[in-house]
């Protein structure tokens, strides 16, 4: 995983990462209004790699290299952006499908950009033990092996989501901003540590 | 190349199909039979031409070759007279199957005849403009893929909604014309009196909608609305997206800013910049003609998938024309890295 | 039977149409009996490549360019190669049509 004690060759600020990890941002989700009604078949015939297909989705499917990212564009105007790795990479890439739109012939504006949701992942390289955390941490986790193998822990604050695995790896969503998937990381770290597995004895979850 | 003979074979026996299941309808129609053999004549003589069949063809009975006189015989109808078809010969337009609403038609499934091609007919400019006017208008080419399917005839466009053909057009001649060159030298049964016409020697009176398709480029009024939408305001300096609160003034709003410097555009509380030529995708802009390419696959897909930048897709029954040879296959899979 | 008018685009398809065209303009066809005899190319075209086509393909290549509309996939390929029983060919660039076979079966 990424994300780990130095970031590139830059230490890790322990004021703000006291637990040493900071966790990779995976996925950035954006939407902004274009504020015109578009043509969604004329974008598709038009703009390269698009997909459009009504029948199964009522909106274009575009995809652009740099930053790598997935567009959702519908005939209201309003564009989801989805895939870049921060919020500044999905607001450019937002900025370039709405350019591309607006050279296709709409008066496309860029409105009310907002980031909607940053998914977050690390790993605390140790294995943890999900029913021990599960069993004393249950007003916010849902545990269900057979369903799902991680466990969904919903922490109230900051408001996140976190998927915590046996192997020690962690993904948090839900933030709009960057600093709610730390906090919460560094709230949950403690948790997770309490709960590590031993090297022996331990049966495996 | 046994792949070419194999090739070869089936095209001689499409051929043979076509004429053989035609014949009734060209008598019923009361076309002399030596219209039909004329037909076949041809073409196989153009196959033959650029190297898609290998001849001599084995037949029966060669056709009959009226050659130049061809033209000699009664014609059935007089193409100087709008010709009155039979409405159910009408080949349906894709404007009339997928009337160019944002609302979004159901109608998927192919009509003999239907002209898909059309489908991706826009108000646009060509994105296969001819080499001389390419260096004309190069900011407003919209990347849109070429129409793979075109009548490069203009009697195919006799419709009761003008289809424009003009950039199928183009690149259909590009395409027939690749492999081997024409030789002149073989064509002597064949010419017909005008040789090989341009779609510009056609008389007016083509039997039409009045509409008459253009080959001389990306200009004409299509593009000038285009134009003219697309950059209305293009001497405007200071545009703003953002701060623009009256409907009014986000109808006028409609250009394009790429004259507002980034820098220039800070006067509004968003801090937003106008969308300018700082947005541009270099990789992946509309910007740009399509690649032509002469290489050209032709088939039917039964799946497309895509895992991350992985795409994979399985085809059937596709006509390849890669290094100017052709090659059908009855299976094909795709894997792509986008 | 439906059919689609993809295969015109081919070097079979496009002799047809310079054919229909030159006779048509010359008075020795009817419009209306050219398109009929392209829709039958259609027809038969499509017969001859389901039922006496044998070869199989496969393509491996950069995806410079996709789109999916109308049931149809267009991609555009670099650096594309092209392998069957037989041969392998390599291109800079192509270009390839697909329309949905489940429209044809349907």
């Amino acid at each position: 995983m990424e994300g780990q004690v130095l970031e590139g060759s830059q230490p890790v600020d322990l004021s703000k990462h006291p637990s040493g990890i900071i966790p990779t941002l995976q996925n950035i989700v954006s939407t902004v209004n274009l504020d015109c009604k578009l043509d969604l078949k004329a974008i598709a015939l038009q703009a390269r790699n698009a997909e459009y297909n009504p029948k199964r989705f009522a909106a274009v499917i575009m995809r652009i290299r740099d930053p790598k990212t997935t567009a959702l564009i519908f005939a209201s105007g309003k564009m989801v952006c989805t895939g870049a790795k921060s919020e500044q990479q999905s607001k450019l890439a937002a900025r370039k499908y709405a350019r591309i739109i607006q050279k296709l012939g709409f008066p496309a504006k860029f409105k009310d950009f907002k980031i909607q949701n940053i998914v977050g992942s690390c790993d605390v390289k140790f294995p943890i033990r999900l029913e021990g955390l599960a069993y004393s941490h249950g007003a916010f986790s849902s545990y269900e092996p057979e369903l799902f193998p991680g466990l969904i822990y919903r922490m109230k604050q900051p408001k996140i989501v976190l998927l915590i695995f046996v192997s020690g790896k962690i993904v948090l969503t839900g933030a709009k901003v960057r600093d709610e998937t730390y906090a919460a990381f560094e709230n949950i770290y403690p948790v997770l540590t309490e709960f590590r597995k031993s090297n022996n004895g331990e049966r495996c979850t | 190349m046994a792949a070419t003979t194999t090739t070869s074979a089936v095209y001689i026996n499409v051929i043979e199909d076509v004429i053989n299941k035609v014949r009734e309808e060209f008598l019923q129609s009361g076309v002399d039979e030596g219209v039909l053999s004329q037909l076949q004549a041809l073409w196989e003589h153009k196959m033959m031409e650029c190297g898609a069949i290998c001849g001599p063809i084995e037949r029966s009975s060669l056709p009959k070759q009226p050659g130049p006189g061809g033209s000699a015989i009664t014609p059935v109808h007089d193409l100087n007279v709008p010709y009155e078809g039979p409405e159910e010969y009408e080949t349906p337009t894709a404007d009339m199957l997928f009337p160019p609403t944002p609302l979004q038609t159901p109608i998927q499934t192919p009509l003999p005849g239907t002209s898909e091609h059309s489908m991706y007919h826009l108000p646009t400019p060509s994105d296969y403009p001819t080499p001389q006017d390419s260096g004309g208008v190069p900011e407003v080419k919209p990347g849109r893929p070429s129409p793979y399917m075109q009548p490069p005839s203009p009697w195919m466009n006799q419709r009761p909604l003008g289809v424009d053909v003009n950039v199928a057009y183009v690149e259909g001649r590009e395409e027939g014309d690749r492999g081997a060159s024409r030789q002149p030298t073989t064509q002597d049964f064949f010419v017909v009196p005008s040789g090989k016409r341009k779609r510009e020697d056609l008389p007016p009176q083509v039997p039409g909608s009045g509409y008459i398709p253009q080959q001389d480029g990306a200009g004409d009024a299509t593009y000038d609305v285009f134009q003219s939408e697309l950059y209305p305001y293009q001497g405007v300096a200071s545009e703003d997206y953002n701060t623009v609160n009256t409907p009014a003034g986000h109808e006028l709003h409609a250009g394009t800013p790429a004259v507002v410097a980034p820098n220039e555009a800070g006067d509004d509380d968003d801090d937003e910049p106008p969308l300018n030529e700082n947005d541009d995708d270099d990789l992946d802009d509309v910007e740009g003609e399509e690649p032509n390419t002469q290489h050209l696959v032709l088939a039917q897909f039964d799946k497309v998938t895509r895992t991350k930048s992985r795409w994979k897709c399985t085809l059937k029954d596709g006509i390849m024309h890669i290094n100017s040879k052709d090659i059908l296959f009855t299976k094909a899979t795709g894997e792509f890295d986008f | 039977m439906a059919t689609f008018e993809l295969y015109r685009r081919s070097t079979i398809g496009m002799c047809l149409t310079e054919t229909l065209d030159e006779m048509v303009s010359n008075g020795t066809l009817s419009p209306e009996i050219a398109i009929q005899v392209l829709v039958q190319f259609d027809k038969s075209m499509t017969e001859a490549l389901e039922n006496q086509v044998k070869s199989k393909v496969s393509v491996k290549g950069h995806l410079h360019t996709y789109r999916f509309c109308d049931n149809v996939w267009t991609f555009i390929l670099q650096d594309a190669v092209f392998k069957n029983e037989e041969c392998q060919e390599t291109v800079g660039r192509v270009k390839i049509v697909a329309c949905d076979s489940k429209l044809l079966t349907q």
